[in-house]
């Protein structure tokens, strides 16, 4: 390891290899400006490989781990549907403590599980902020921000004072609620489902034979499209020095998509060939035929029952 | 511009889930007709790869980047039908995996992304690119505009369903039970980031895909020339007039966009909007469902209901009922556009053979 160059080491980053050498005239003090596309095709990957192989969850002993994932499927989505009909907030908050039971008991990860909150719930909590003021929502003042007194601001009258309702506040946490309740639920499904069978469970829920076959296929080769475009993207940064003009990016961006759907045609007539030499017919054979236990039943079973007292509500 | 699961309530993802489900089923078959038993790799891959396209950021104007969806060029390269699946399952992946779209929002995003973003922008790109050659650099303004045509009518029809949540979803207190803003806030909030920034995004990235692929093989870029079975003199006018109906639409779609701004002051909520979505009709469900209901029942009566906010249950009945007839609308027209395709693979190789030496 000594006789590599530094910039070779495991641990460099790609940031060390933009650095200009020293005799090289350097144009500014400060460093070249981060391309969006570069950051943005990392991000992406560490993102997505992540992802898809994280199987870690899935693979410890826990309560939804044992339970078979077509009734896993059908028991989680359908809380998910019944958690749209509820008007009111205890039902959700239950939903959303026997949300965190589920995880618990399944040993997901506490900041996997809190994780998704960042993402869509706290997303809608912003958004749903001003629907929380009396000019969108009517109700009884609960916080009265600012009082205008019937101020004219030009030729508009501004409505007598900016407060939050409380009928605009309890829009908005059902609201909230309601979105975590959901995400909540397919983080459960999905991080305690191992890759290799999550579309398994669609079949449950109706979804033809067909397109399961294409959607597992899609997950393994999804794979390696982004393979193919993380290398397209290491070529590029290897031999650039500075980062370009806006227009460059996109011609680059453009290119790399369009290098990725020459790959993809090329790829899918040599799958086909080789289904074909393998003896593919039309007809599409699953491997798996999994059986179920009482558990599943019961699983079901007890899904079923909250759907039918919360709904009641 | 994927909804997450919380956003629509049961009154829109039912119709739309009942929209998708034929759609789905009509592309499979389509599929499996013109590409044979190469369908499933070609739909697999294609579908990976409509996925990888949505995580390239792009650079845009001013140092902000956005992502493009894809569909209008996938619905180029692979044809539409193809884009339906495909996009469909990327969505699908997406939800299900990813948190990227709601799972009972996938039925409304595949109809927002996966169907009217990639008809739309394939038919204005066939209503502009028409028969030109391969090389012809019409094709990339073509497939540019389209993408950005595309995109915004996808926005367009994503707001909408937004924008109707407080109107048909309130609880018996008469608060909104899901997304809390109306039209008013939504249709301008998405029509400004769509019209300035990620259609844009979606126009270069579209167009410029297109110029590599001509420079590095032109032969991936479907040109009736390319495909002699698919331009028959006698089938021509129906494409025509197919590219000429969407086209319409698209021209007709951006006044939905000026409607609230000329009408929305003052003006009553039912007013306005239906006759903005009566503009738009064909498309999503929910206009659909409203104009189901037009027919079906009176308006007055059920814009009623939802004022006073009785029987929600009742309401959401009469939407799926009218979600139902909106189905029936699209199946008959799903129906009669295929009777007119199956006449032109008839008489197809004969005038196929016409044009192609015309073109030698």
């Amino acid at each position: 390891m000594d006789q590599l160059p530094e910039w070779m080491l495991p641990q460099s980053t790609p940031d060390q290899w933009r650095t200009l050498p020293d005799g090289l005239p350097q144009k500014s003090a400060r460093p070249p400006r981060r391309s969006a596309a570069r950051s943005a095709v990392r991000e992406m990957i560490t993102l997505v490989s992540g992802m898809l192989t994280d199987d870690a969850t899935a693979a410890r002993r826990g309560l939804l781990q044992s339970i078979d994932t077509r009734f896993k499927t059908l028991g989680l989505i359908g809380i998910l549907v019944a958690s749209t009909f509820m008007h009111s907030l205890v039902p959700l908050a239950i939903c959303y403590l026997m949300c965190i039971t589920l995880a618990a008991a399944s040993r997901v990860s506490a900041r996997r599980f809190l994780g998704v909150l960042l993402v869509v719930p706290f997303f809608s909590l912003v958004i749903v902020l001003p629907a929380t003021l009396n000019i969108v929502t009517q109700g009884h003042p609960v916080w009265t921000i600012w009082r205008t007194d019937g101020m004219h601001l030009g030729p508009w009258q501004l409505p007598c004072m900016l407060a939050v309702t409380d009928s605009g506040l309890f829009i908005a946490s059902r609201f909230v609620l309601r979105t975590a309740v959901c995400v909540s639920l397919v983080v459960l499904l999905t991080s305690t489902t191992r890759w290799s069978y999550l579309f398994h469970g669609l079949r449950a829920l109706g979804v033809p034979q067909l397109f399961v076959a294409v959607l597992n296929m899609m997950q393994r080769y999804l794979d390696v499209l982004i393979r193919s475009a993380e290398q397209i993207h290491l070529a590029k940064i290897s031999r650039s020095i500075t980062s370009r003009s806006t227009r460059q990016e996109q011609s680059w961006v453009a290119a790399g998509i369009g290098a990725l759907f020459r790959r993809t045609y090329r790829l899918s007539g040599q799958v086909y060939l080789a289904m074909l030499s393998r003896g593919y017919t039309g007809e599409v054979k699953l491997l798996d035929s999994p059986r179920s236990h009482i558990r599943d039943w019961v699983f079901l079973f007890l899904a079923a029952a909250l759907v039918a007292l919360l709904l009641r509500f | 511009m994927h909804i997450p699961d919380g956003y629509l309530g049961p009154q829109t993802y039912v119709p739309a889930y009942a929209v998708m489900v034929p759609l789905w089923m009509t592309a499979c078959r389509k599929l499996k007709k013109s590409l044979r038993n190469r369908q499933v790799p070609l739909l697999a891959l294609g579908a990976a790869f409509s996925f990888v396209i949505m995580m390239f950021n792009v650079p845009a104007i001013g140092g902000t980047t956005g992502h493009a969806v894809g569909s209008v060029l996938i619905a180029i390269l692979l044809g539409p039908w193809a884009a339906v699946v495909a996009v469909s399952l990327a969505l699908i992946v997406q939800a299900l995996v990813f948190g990227d779209g709601g799972v009972t929002a996938v039925g409304a995003n595949c109809l927002n992304m996966a169907v009217i973003m990639p008809f739309v922008g394939w038919g204005v790109y066939r209503l502009i690119a028409r028969r030109a050659p391969a090389k012809s650099p019409i094709h990339r303004i073509a497939g540019a505009i389209g993408g950005y045509v595309g995109l915004n009518a996808a926005a367009l029809s994503t707001a909408i369903m937004f924008g109707i949540q407080p109107m048909i979803a309130r609880d018996s207190a008469g608060h909104a039970l899901y997304s809390p803003f109306g039209l008013k806030v939504a249709i301008p909030a998405m029509a400004a980031e769509h019209l300035l920034l990620f259609g844009v995004v979606e126009a270069v990235v579209t167009g410029l895909v297109i110029a590599y692929l001509q420079a590095v093989d032109p032969s991936l870029i479907p040109t009736p020339a390319a495909k002699p079975d698919q331009t028959r003199r006698g089938a021509r006018p129906v494409a025509v007039r197919l590219a000429m109906a969407l086209g319409a639409i698209v021209l007709i779609s951006p006044l939905g966009l000026y409607l609230p701004a000329k009408f929305g002051a003052g003006s009553a909520w039912g007013e306005w909007s239906t006759d903005e979505i009566r503009h738009i009709t064909g498309y999503v469900p929910q206009q659909m469902s409203k104009l189901g209901s037009l027919w079906n029942a009176p308006l007055p009566d059920y814009a009623a209901r939802g004022q006073e906010s009785a029987g929600l249950s009742a309401l959401s009945v009469s939407y799926i009922m009218s979600g139902l007839v909106g189905v029936l609308i699209i199946g008959a027209l799903v129906i009669a556009l295929k009777r007119f395709l199956v006449r032109k693979d008839n008489d197809g190789p004969a005038s196929g053979v016409d044009a192609a030496s015309k073109h030698a």
